[in-house]
């Protein structure tokens, strides 16, 4: 049996519980996942392969991880570094869509479809600092101390962040509009 | 203004969330990102060999995640055809499905690559011109080879043509054009032998058994020899026939007798010894099951065959021998320990009809081993078709067994439904 460097070999019973655990995990998680993935990083193969990292990373790193709320946290940090990381290289080219977009939802409804595209776009137009801030705020709905955590940065930044990031967004709408 | 575009932003956000489906791909422990990326060396899984290790690992993690499903499929790790590393009763990883495509008036039949656990779409691929319609599937035992039949058939043509072609997966693949590949096989159906009446490919996906007929056949029951059984080696195109010219009771090989498309109603051993069809016999009406030595080079059908001796059984199809009832799907068990036939009693002409009944004999001694399942036969529903059989025959994919447009896995008596539609013609595992 080969064995990671630096770490003991890996028993069978060990590597089931790790496979059925992190599938097990992905099978709550992931559809959450890659719509976080998503919009940060508006390509949706990116999500995917985003998380799939995250999840075989996890796996790499399961002894290391105890209870199921660390694994989750750490899988959730794992894909936001991953779209950082992805962002940073932005070789990710536009790929065939395989899976049937649904229709539309009711958020969809309410607010109108080019308003939106407009919003979207603009937030793609932010630095990435400030995009990630804003989709942790208001997709994920985080307190600053989490955000905080996740971006390594102060509290008192992740406002400062958020707070120029809606400046630079309404100056943006208001210009289009 | 500072409020309205907060909500705004979430209102947008969650909006396009939204446009990711609700089901996710599937995990691919096994299957790690070589493709587009600068440098394999920086990706967090480090050297290639970890990554060769790591895979190993997923495969371990996939046959795991197979174990807690509730329809269960198999391992996604790479293994070769006939290898068997997939635990007993479970499902494939992924099927091909043909799948009517495009408007109502002028659909076409295509191959859509799914995931069995998720139903995810790998790959969808049109049958290339001058083909029309993918018309039949089959799968070798790895869940990654199928061969595809593609006819350019329309209705009331004599002369269709077909052409085989290989289908070989890979689910990891980054680029959705490298998740499926096409090759056209050079097997060549001797004139003036059109159509295919059921198709199986062997577990080790080295061969390739037809059952072919000329259309004009069907038009004019005159022709000579109508039928035969066709292996074809897909390696080097050459070909072995069994067919049924010293039959004095008009028999022919039969496949599918119940559907259009052409499906596994022949099935192949593991071990690639044998062939289990179905012989209808033209004069008396009735249906024998045979193994077929596919070993042999060829030559009569009946002599290079044993028939199943599939007995009667009380309260089974009215009490009347299997051989007499009305067939529609027929396979043997990879194992070859069992027969699966969906029946109905012929002798009957009272209303309502006698159900359709799917039944599971011992091929060895023909006696019945279990009902698995029936349904009312009423007039424009389709009959029952098994997909798929586990070796032993314990699980078992069906259709139409709870109604038009359904499928599901038949376990050991428990029947779990899987998603199907009317848009799904016929599926391979």
């Amino acid at each position: 049996m080969a064995w990671l460097p630096g770490r003991p070999a890996a028993q069978p019973a060990d590597t089931q519980t790790a496979a059925a655990a992190v599938t097990a995990l992905y099978e709550q998680t992931a559809v959450s996942l890659i719509r976080l993935a998503y919009v940060i990083l508006s390509d949706r193969q990116a999500a995917e392969d985003v998380v799939q990292d995250a999840f075989c990373n996890l796996y790499r790193r399961f002894d290391r991880l105890t209870d199921s709320e660390t694994l989750a946290r750490y899988v959730r940090a794992s894909v936001i570094n991953g779209c950082r990381s992805a962002l940073r290289r932005r070789a990710v080219r536009s790929r065939k869509v395989l899976y049937e977009l649904p229709g539309a939802s009711p958020e969809a409804a309410v607010l109108g479809r080019e308003e939106r595209a407009d919003l979207i776009r603009a937030v793609e137009q932010l630095p990435q600092r400030q995009r990630e801030a804003l989709v942790l705020r208001f997709y994920l709905d985080l307190p600053d101390d989490e955000i905080a955590g996740l971006m390594h940065i102060r509290p008192v930044t992740v406002r400062s962040t958020i707070h120029r990031a809606l400046d630079a967004l309404g100056q943006t709408m208001k210009e289009g509009s | 203004m500072t409020q309205q575009l907060e909500d705004a932003l979430r209102t947008a956000f969650r909006a396009k969330a939204a446009q990711i489906p609700s089901v996710p791909p599937p995990l691919r422990l096994d299957a790690l990102p070589d493709h587009g990326r600068p440098d394999p060396r920086r990706t967090p899984w480090g050297s290639p060999g970890r990554r060769r290790l790591l895979a190993g690992l997923g495969a371990a993690a996939a046959v795991t995640a197979v174990a807690i499903g509730t329809v269960v499929a198999s391992s996604s790790a790479p293994h070769r055809p006939g290898q068997g590393t997939r635990p007993a009763g479970t499902l494939p990883a992924y099927y091909v499905a043909l799948t009517n495509h495009g408007p109502r008036a002028s659909f076409h039949t295509i191959a859509v690559v799914r995931s069995s656990r998720t139903g995810a779409v790998l790959a969808s691929l049109q049958a290339p011109a001058p083909y029309r319609d993918f018309v039949g599937v089959s799968g070798a035992a790895d869940d990654r080879t199928f061969v595809l039949e593609a006819s350019n058939w329309q209705r009331n043509s004599l002369n269709p043509h077909v052409r085989f072609y290989l289908l070989r997966i890979t689910p990891g693949a980054t680029q959705p054009a490298g998740r499926a590949s096409l090759r056209g096989l050079d097997l060549r159906l001797p004139s003036p032998y059109n159509a295919i009446r059921a198709m199986a490919l062997s577990p080790d996906g080295h061969s390739l058994a037809v059952v072919a007929y000329p259309v004009a056949a069907v038009h004019d029951p005159g022709t000579p020899d109508p039928t035969r059984i066709i292996v074809y080696d897909l390696a080097t195109g050459s070909s072995r026939t069994w067919t049924d010219q010293d039959c004095r009771d008009n028999c022919s090989p039969a496949g599918n007798l119940a559907g259009n498309f052409t499906m596994d109603t022949i099935g192949w051993t593991a071990d690639g010894g044998h062939l289990g069809f179905a012989l209808l016999t033209g004069a008396s009406g009735q249906v024998q099951f045979r193994l077929l030595n596919v070993r042999a080079d060829g030559g009569s059908v009946l002599a290079g065959s044993q028939p199943v001796p599939l007995r009667a059984a009380p309260g089974v199809l009215g009490g009347v021998n299997p051989r007499a009832a009305i067939w529609g799907a027929s396979l043997l068990t990879p194992a070859g320990n069992a027969v699966i036939i969906d029946a109905s009693n012929a002798q009957s002409n009272a209303q309502p009809w006698p159900p359709q009944t799917l039944l599971q004999y011992s091929a060895r001694t023909g006696a019945l081993q279990a009902v698995l399942g029936q349904r009312p036969t009423t007039p424009g529903n389709a009959a029952i078709e098994v997909l798929w059989s586990s070796p032993d025959g314990s699980t078992l994919l069906v259709t139409g067994l709870h109604g038009k447009d359904s499928a599901g896995v038949l376990h050991r008596g428990r029947y779990t439904a899987i998603p199907w539609s009317g848009q799904l013609l016929s599926a391979a595992w």
